[in-house]
């Protein structure tokens, strides 16, 4: 063998045969494909049947309705004006019953109120659209002896569907949800690989051995878990005050430019009062479809405003959990690894979980309250992260047991990870250049004190 | 000062130390020596409270030694190190206000410290742009600051180029003068000899030798000679009798140099009785054996 071949076959060699080489190679696979699976898994998984209670002011289209009817959206009772209120009052009653309310406009501009109690989830909320949508194609094409290009055009138009609950519209939600989780994710990594970071240093620069020659190891240990804990509110602090200002702004700049726009409306149509009925109403619908587009983005903002104090609050909750539970682990790794490189192969199922979290959080709007949604927001090491996406669509007055149960859970884990860290990681510092493995750390924890 | 009783202390299965016990007296600098791995590490560890021993006991000045000793011991372990980023100044506040000093007295100490090592402009740097050598005077301050009562020094002169090793020898000296218990632990064999009074010998996980260093040698003391002289190798050989023998010889006619063991009891008279008429001695000294190569003559004896 000549001498490249020698330093090729070492190179491959010594990479090929690390266990960490033949898991990575069978989890990377795995991990992209969880993130296509896990989004389907939520949308099936446990789907509740939802009864649709029509309410139909069109008094013509709502009979229809049960022709759209599949496994996971019934098309119920149909109602007319008489007992309007009895129907729309039924969603409340009832975790998956919706109350879809026609407008007598409804063929015109394919407004749609839907009431409900807790969310049904971005799937049922498409399915009625696209339903809705359908007929009322189909009844525009039955018409067709009295062909009208611009009635036809309008049909085309996607359905709109107004939310009309104690809950906020599904955007706000979706997003306010997503972006917890995110910075959820982004923190627990950020602050958990530190700790581990920082026990390594003082691992391989042998200042550890001074340190724990005057205080006890586990002063060190909490010392440092608490210090970085509390770097971390205070960015979190931080944050928080800087998108509140964003916020502020945003919603100052954005309320008068609406009502600077209304004015100049008003003016012109004024102005033009005495031109013809037709072109006024074309100008009132350009107007109005004007003015929506600006009124979404403060009612988007003024729903958020409603959101922030819940999410304020199990926020920091939830991440020191969060934080203190995965720190736990990561001081595990940072005590028993001799060499940054090492750190790899014991830190790849730590951040497993920390990812299949992100991936359920970034899709739980497709069914939050499905089987997959409760039980990964229940589950310590998932639940800071998909209980923050989950939260915009909880209702706490009825499913505040749930967070509750989640907190304790995610704390009495920290608890028995932080001892177990403890163990281990008094006997890891102290390890110099011995390649730890699972089953050395396994010992460690059995030794005395 | 320090009585170390019957130590044993295992690892999983592996026994690190067993039944080791030393006794270390006040202002004594105690040699801990020993082959790689033979539990010197271990030994220093237990009696800093880094880790506990499975049994036997430890006294700390006639008191069961605790948690609070701890403020009176000062460790210098073998690696080195200080937090890479940190600023000198502020780690060492740092380290000496874990030792229990208060912020106050500590910053006074420290510029005393830095004034004598001649670093205070270093204050503000950070560690990592130290030299080697000037890293390991920070750590020897921190290992003193508190103005400890026993002071443990494991490889005190690696890393120190020859200058900075006599001054901190010097330190070294000057503290025990000032009431400081030092053990000292070593591969150097001359420090040993130049420094030590006591010295204990662990190989094994067992204490194999324990002993002022005097007493050691003496008692390893072989009954050879070392003879110089001026003439005939053969007359030199032919004047030992029987009860001598010769165990090596160099160098030519005018500057001779033989090693003699009295086999049996004789004295250096009865040796010099034999030669005087012989060849014309120079010199004679009785061979005294190093610590070193008692070292080495005890743990191959047990290594085999």
């Amino acid at each position: 063998m000549g001498k490249t071949q020698l330093i090729i076959w070492r190179e491959y060699w010594t990479r090929v045969r690390k266990p960490s080489f033949i898991i990575m190679s069978i989890l990377g696979p795995l991990l992209i494909a969880s993130t296509f699976i896990i989004p389907l898994l939520i949308k099936q998984n446990n789907f509740k049947t939802i009864y649709v209670e029509v309410v139909d002011y069109t008094h013509s289209i709502g009979q229809h309705l049960d022709y759209y009817n599949s496994d996971h959206v019934v098309y119920l009772h149909h109602y007319q004006d008489k007992n309007h209120n009895e129907a729309i009052d039924k969603f409340r009653h009832s975790d998956d019953t919706v109350v879809v309310l026609l407008k007598a406009n409804f063929m015109e501009i394919g407004g749609v109120d839907l009431f409900h109690k807790n969310h049904p989830g971005l799937n049922t909320v498409t399915k009625l659209k696209k339903d809705l949508q359908d007929i009322r194609i189909k009844w525009a094409v039955h018409d067709v002896s009295n062909l009208n290009l611009v009635a036809l055009d309008k049909f085309l138009k996607e359905i709109k569907v107004n939310f009309h609950t104690e809950d906020l519209s599904l955007e706000v939600k979706i997003f306010s949800g997503i972006v917890a989780g995110m910075l959820m994710y982004i923190l627990i990594m950020l602050y958990g690989v530190q700790v581990m970071r920082g026990i390594m240093e003082e691992k391989t620069n042998r200042i550890v051995e001074i340190i724990i020659s005057s205080v006890k190891p586990l002063q060190l240990l909490y010392g440092k878990i608490i210090g970085v804990a509390m770097a971390g509110l205070t960015q979190f602090i931080i944050l928080i005050i800087v998108m509140f200002t964003l916020f502020v702004s945003a919603k100052n700049y954005f309320v008068t430019a609406t009502i600077q726009k209304a004015h100049e409306q008003v003016a012109t149509l004024q102005s033009q009062g005495q031109k013809n009925m037709d072109n006024e109403v074309v100008m009132t619908q350009q107007v109005e479809e004007k003015s929506v587009s600006d009124q979404e983005i403060i009612e988007f903002l003024e729903e958020l405003k409603n959101l922030v104090p819940k999410m304020i609050l199990f926020f920091p909750l939830f991440f020191l959990g969060g934080y203190l539970l995965y720190s736990a682990f990561y001081a595990i790794i940072g005590s028993a690894v001799d060499a940054e490189t090492e750190t790899q192969q014991f830190a790849l199922p730590v951040t497993l979980p920390i990812i299949a979290g992100i991936i359920i959080a970034t899709n739980i709007y497709e069914n939050p309250n499905g089987d997959l949604a409760f039980w990964s927001s229940l589950i310590p090491l998932t639940s800071p992260i998909v209980m923050l996406a989950r939260l915009p669509f909880m209702d706490l007055s009825t499913q505040w047991w749930e967070v509750l149960t989640a907190l304790i859970l995610l704390y009495v884990s920290f608890v028995f990870a932080t001892k177990m860290a403890a163990k281990i990681y008094r006997t890891g510092i102290l390890m110099y250049g011995q390649k730890a493995s699972y089953k050395t750390i396994f010992k460690w924890l059995k030794y005395k004190s | 000062m320090l009585s170390i009783e019957n130590i044993n202390k295992y690892y999983g299965d592996y026994q690190a130390l067993s039944d080791v016990s030393l006794y270390v007296p006040e202002k004594c600098i105690f040699g801990l020596l020993g082959p790689n791995g033979a539990g010197k590490t271990s030994l220093i560890r237990i009696i800093n409270q880094i880790t506990a021993p499975d049994s036997g006991k430890i006294l700390f000045n006639d008191q069961p030694l605790e948690r609070r000793h701890v403020e009176m011991i000062g460790y210098l372990p073998e690696e080195r190190g200080l937090y890479r980023k940190m600023k000198v100044g502020e780690q060492v506040m740092y380290l000496a206000q874990l030792k229990g000093l208060d912020k106050h007295e500590a910053k006074r100490r420290i510029n005393q410290w830095f004034e004598k090592f001649e670093i205070s402009a270093w204050w503000n740097r950070k560690v990592e742009d130290l030299s080697k050598g000037m890293q390991q005077k920070v750590q020897f301050i921190v290992t003193v600051i508190h103005e400890p009562k026993l002071l443990i020094l494991d490889e005190p002169f690696s890393g120190f180029d020859p200058i900075n090793a006599e001054l901190i020898k010097n330190e070294i000296l000057q503290l025990r003068k000032n009431g400081a218990t030092i053990i000292f632990s070593t591969h150097n064999m001359k420090s040993v000899e130049e420094m030590c009074d006591k010295i204990a010998l662990i190989n094994r996980s067992k204490k194999i030798l324990e002993g002022r260093v005097e007493t050691i040698k003496n008692k390893h003391k072989t009954n050879h000679y070392e003879i110089n002289f001026e003439g005939n190798m053969i007359s030199f050989s032919t004047a030992l009798w029987a009860g001598y023998k010769l165990i090596k010889h160099e160098g030519d006619k005018d500057n001779m140099k033989a090693i003699v063991s009295c086999v049996e009891n004789q004295s250096i008279n009865d040796l010099l009785a034999a030669l005087i008429p012989a060849v014309k001695i120079k010199s004679v000294s009785e061979v005294i054996p190093s610590i070193n190569d008692i070292f080495i003559q005890k743990v191959r004896e047990i290594n085999g």
